[in-house]
């Protein structure tokens, strides 16, 4: 125990050791992202909080429909929580660090090494799996149980703890399956494991929300029962569906029963663990790298030879034979999507009048500009610091400044066409009385315009030193900037949009404010940045 | 080999000076180093070898004073001056995407050499170090050696007049060393200029045919060396010399 207590103890030591250097930009840093996640917070919040209180008018219908849709939240939340324990395993054991190889040179026993990464796992996703959770679970029950909050909430914390407790005793257990498997496999593998995992959400959206739930609204009573008693979620054998009874009733046989599932999962996956943990470290840490391709297939070499675009095919490898990068981008466009096509689904429930109806769009909207602003952080942002220290060999040639900006800045639109795509599709798929063609329009550049403003600022002060790890490089001081941009321009084109759909601007006018706002800030990004990259140096 | 300006000097420097914040890393240096010569610069840890040929091959930006590379400015005209040298750095980081071949392939494209004078020269060149099993291999995967090996053949490609190498044979091992010291010597008798910093000075006694000793920033001495010159006499004196 005293060793798990130390690892743990050296975490937290490494996280403030962090912020003594350079303390004021990494607080800056940190309040930018408590921002971000306050907004965000806040939009769900009010979101769910409009669509609850909605159905709360309705007596049985309405908190039944409401039960199902948070039991629905809580099985997709799930989904999610275990697919992020098994990229957060799988990178565990995959990429090498220094320190785990230290670690395992010391007589600590190796079920100890599995806890502590448990318990840091845990504590990591109870966070991300909170900041989506809580704002729904705190509308729910305000619409709800309003005399016996406190109550409903140490239900809800208790279902956070088990939620995640459980999703990722699972997570480990299925990365300690599949990761022999994937060794040596480079993206295909990653690819494999995204499309399964993507498949199975898209195969539970559409099993959790089938066509009999938009029936309930204009159901009889005796009917509205049989339907919703026939509605997969209702399965009294499901895990989730003790956990429902937990937040709506306390009762203590459910608590029993989901206490006895979750701790019994925990014990047998540290245990199946711990039993694996030596073998796989042996098996997949003898290499570095372990998901890169040992080698590469001879076309790249011939197209690189003789294509006019050197710098933005090698890029353009740069992201594809990352599988880390690949995957992020995969994964949030994928959860984008799915995000949209639950939104179809639940955006069918209920009646909306005109201001719900633009509420919708425009939280639609930013929801959308969010994705992309995740998504371009972290693959176009960094896309000059990624050069970082290889930069002696680029910076070197006899090449100009503005060459290697603009074969970065194509990649980059070539990058941003799916979220493009998807801000074009997603109004043929909510259910929105709005004009279509025009919030496509001005969704699709909105894109545009974040791409651009994400890639130039990204040239202005690239973090060259930390280029090695892009995760760095877009929460640095830079990529806080580069992200309160992005947050001022989607609350720009937002009201944008807002005025347009009220009626107070017509949709030429809507139409000519984006495009005006946004060819002024790409031409003033562009004068910065080809100021600021010919003053790059390489300390 | 490259175009260039046989009149200037392969490397002239005036004043060349480089400041962070409060450390003087390079105090006015003046250096002119002639074609077809083997210019080692030496000196202890943190002397301004690194930062000085930085700012020669254009990856750091002068305080004060110039750096020309064949009569060109490094900083006005950084693209021609470029075209010049070659460069490998003290730590040759890879894209580690990349296979080997792919990385000699897309330094020859940079370098606007066509397809087929890319194949002819990568072909020659591997035959310089039995490396051709590895060319294929992701570079992510290569030891500290392997990745010089490759950086050494990258700087070479395009035929340059010039090579300008921070620490040379770090990670190398012996018969490697070998091969890099007699490809720079063959370089050199065909009319190439070769500007390298190092710690080795046996290596540098080996090959160079001039010295530089670096100490706080300046070049405190500078000596055509022959065979039995004391080369680790005049280093420890120089080092023992406070500015």
């Amino acid at each position: 125990m005293r060793e798990i207590i130390v690892f743990c103890a050296l975490d937290i030591l490494s996280i403030i050791r962090w912020y003594r250097a350079q303390t004021i930009s990494k607080i800056l840093v940190l309040l930018g992202f408590g921002l971000v996640f306050v907004m965000v917070t806040t939009g769900i919040f009010l979101y769910t909080l409009l669509f609850f209180k909605d159905l709360a008018r309705y007596e049985t219908y309405g908190f039944l429909t409401a039960n199902y849709m948070m039991h629905a939240a809580i099985v997709v939340l799930f989904w999610l929580s275990l697919g992020s324990s098994v990229a957060s395993y799988t990178t565990h054991l995959f990429i090498p660090s220094k320190k785990n190889d230290y670690l395992l040179t010391l007589p600590v026993a190796s079920s100890k090494l599995v806890w502590w990464f448990f318990i840091r796992s845990f504590f990591l996703n109870t966070i991300l799996i909170s900041f989506i959770i809580l704002p729904v679970l705190v509308s729910f029950g305000i619409a709800f149980f309003n005399s016996t909050l406190f109550i409903f909430f140490l239900g809800a914390l208790t279902l956070i703890l088990l939620l995640v407790l459980s999703s990722n005793s699972i997570g480990g257990l299925i990365s300690y399956l599949i990761a022999p498997h994937l060794k040596g496999k480079g993206i295909d593998a990653v690819f494999l494991c995204l499309l399964i995992f993507i498949a199975i959400a898209i195969l539970l959206a559409k099993l959790i929300f089938p066509q009999e739930l938009t029936m309930l609204r204009h159901a009889e009573a005796n009917e509205f029962l049989k339907i919703y008693n026939s509605l997969p979620l209702s399965n009294t054998f499901l895990p989730t569906y003790w956990l429902m009874q937990l937040i709506n009733f306390g009762g203590l046989n459910f608590l029993f029963a989901i206490l006895a599932f979750t701790f019994g999962v925990v014990l047998f996956s540290l245990d199946f663990q711990s039993k694996r943990y030596i073998f796989l470290c042996q098996l997949l840490k003898v290499h570095k790298n372990i998901l890169k391709y040992a080698s590469y297939k001879k076309y790249a070499n011939k197209y690189l030879a003789f294509t006019k675009l050197p710098i933005f095919y090698k890029d353009w490898l740069s992201i594809i034979r990352s599988p880390q990068e690949i995957g992020y981008g995969v994964f949030l466009l994928s959860l984008a999507f799915f995000f949209f096509l639950i939104l179809s689904r639940a955006g069918n429930l209920g009646d909306m009048d005109k201001k719900a109806n633009v509420d919708f769009v425009i939280f639609s909207f930013v929801w959308l500009l969010f994705f992309t602003t995740c998504y371009l952080l972290r693959l176009v942002f960094p896309l000059m610091a990624r050069e970082g220290k290889s930069a002696w060999f680029l910076f070197t040639l006899p090449i100009s400044i503005e060459r290697i900006v603009w074969s970065k800045m194509l990649l980059n639109l070539v990058l941003v066409i799916p979220h493009i795509i998807l801000a074009m599709l997603m109004w043929l798929l909510l259910p929105f009385d709005a004009p279509v063609g025009t919030l496509a329009a001005i969704s699709a550049f909105s894109v545009l315009l974040l791409a651009f403003s994400n890639g130039f600022l990204g040239t202005i002060a690239p973090n060259f030193p930390q280029g090695g790890d892009p995760e760095k490089v877009s929460t640095s001081t830079m990529g806080i900037a580069t992200l309160v941009a992005s947050i001022t321009i989607t609350a720009i084109l937002g009201y944008t949009i807002y005025q347009f759909l009220n009626g107070v601007w017509p949709a030429n006018l809507a139409i000519m404010i984006t495009f005006g706002i946004g060819i002024l800030t790409i031409l003033s990004l562009n004068s910065l940045s080809s100021y600021f990259s010919k003053q790059y140096e390489f300390k | 080999m490259a175009e260039q300006n046989v009149k200037f000097a392969a490397i002239k420097t005036t004043d060349l000076s480089k400041h962070f914040d409060h450390i003087k890393a390079v105090r006015s240096v003046n250096l002119e180093i002639h074609t077809s010569q083997i210019y080692a610069l030496i000196g202890p840890n943190g002397s301004g070898k690194t930062t000085l040929i930085k700012l020669l091959v254009g990856l750091l930006t002068p305080t004060h004073g110039s750096a020309s590379i064949s009569g060109y400015d490094i900083v006005k005209e950084g693209e021609k001056a470029k075209e010049c040298f070659g460069y490998i750095s003290d730590d040759p980081t890879p894209y580690d995407y990349l296979s080997g071949i792919e990385f000699l392939t897309l330094t020859g494209n940079l370098r606007r050499l066509t397809p087929s004078i890319i194949r002819e020269r990568i072909s020659e060149l591997l035959s310089l170090f039995p490396i051709k099993d590895i060319v294929y291999q992701n570079m992510g995967l290569y030891s500290r050696g392997n990745r010089q090996k490759l950086a050494f053949l990258a700087s070479l490609l395009a035929k340059p007049r010039l090579l300008i190498i921070d620490e040379p044979i770090v990670g190398l091992d012996p018969t490697s060393i070998d091969i890099f010291g007699k490809t720079l010597k063959k370089f050199a008798r065909n009319g190439g200029t070769v500007f390298f910093a190092t710690h080795i000075l046996s290596f540098a006694k080996m090959y160079a045919e001039r010295v530089g000793i670096m100490h706080s920033g300046r070049i405190v001495r500078e000596e055509d060396i022959s065979r039995n010159i004391p080369l680790e006499k005049w280093y420890e004196e120089e080092a023992k010399k406070s500015p």
